[in-house]
């Protein structure tokens, strides 16, 4: 399998189907992140498009001065914030009347769903939920999470540990 | 880690297996023309715009439609036009001119009326001879 700053060069140059490499190389790993957050295959399906066309236009400039996964991480973190922050005022506004569709784990006794997670997750500060991001939706160590954000490991460890404390109240209180 | 924090971890989900390759792809690559051919429509409309707003831009200040034109009292400086020669006279135009009337009146489907202008052309002929 060719590696990906091999395909981006190909790309560059004016192939497609490079590009289409990419894609399926990154594609899984892409829509399991978004159906972390939303639990929902066709909106992890569609934001997944958003990440891979905004690529599609952005990746002609890739300087090649970082790790593909690290590019695409932070594209993913980007869209999956926005998501979020669009998602919170839907919620205000009560314009998503769709049914909860997230299920309880009653095997770890969890008394909120999916839903209520990211919607609570939505309501956090933007460096606190995106670190949340990073560790529950990806399981990614602070070490990479500081690649891909720019922050330092403590401030990392700092930003989870204050949003960890804020989900906690909310999640219980409700 | 506290027990909160490990049920957060927790809720981590496996992505979907069976996304479709292939039908992403296909989607993804309509967007992609879609995008493109929105952005060759948007700078066409931008290009038209600009001709329009320069043409009228330069208009600024140029003299108005004058129709009273053709009463002008100066009547000199009418026949002095290229629009009007004083040496120009219908019996100045040849045949070629009155055929060119004639077929343009067939086009606009006059056919009387060029039937009309073709007797009239002939019976001038009979009258000049």
């Amino acid at each position: 399998m060719q590696n990906d700053h091999d395909l981006i060069k190909k790309y560059q140059n004016g192939e497609i189907s490079a590009y289409d490499q990419l894609v399926k190389n990154h594609l899984s790993n892409t829509v399991g992140f978004f159906f972390n957050i939303t639990g929902d295959k066709m909106a992890a399906e569609d934001l997944a498009q958003d990440v891979f066309f905004k690529l599609y236009r952005h990746l002609k400039k890739f300087r090649f001065e970082s790790a593909f996964s690290t590019y695409l991480y932070r594209v993913n973190l980007n869209t999956a914030n926005s998501w979020l922050k669009r998602n919170k005022w839907k919620n205000i506004l009560h314009l998503d009347q769709a049914p909860d569709t997230g299920e309880r784990d009653t095997e770890l006794e969890q008394k909120w769903t999916r839903k209520e997670l990211w919607d609570a997750v939505a309501k956090l500060p933007n460096k606190q939920r995106i670190v949340v991001i990073m560790r529950i939706a990806k399981e990614m160590p602070y070490k990479e999470i500081t690649e891909v954000t720019g922050m330092n490991e403590g401030t990392a460890k700092v930003n989870f540990h204050h949003a960890v404390r804020s989900l906690k109240e909310w999640l219980n209180n409700d | 880690m506290t027990d909160f924090e490990k049920r957060l971890m927790n809720s981590y989900l496996d992505g979907p297996k069976e996304t479709n390759e292939d039908d992403f792809l296909a989607r993804l690559h309509s967007r992609v023309f879609e995008s493109k051919d929105n952005r060759r429509t948007v700078i066409t409309s931008l290009c038209l715009l600009m001709v329009v707003s320069l043409m009228t831009i330069t208009q600024f200040g140029a003299p108005g439609i004058q129709t009273d034109y053709f009463y002008d009292e100066d009547i000199e400086t009418f026949f002095g036009t290229d629009f009007w020669t004083i040496n120009s006279d219908s019996l100045d135009h040849d045949s070629s001119y009155t055929y060119d009337i004639a077929y343009f009146l067939l086009q606009e489907g006059y056919i009387w009326d060029t039937v009309e202008l073709l007797d009239e052309l002939e019976l001038e002929e009979e009258i000049a001879l």
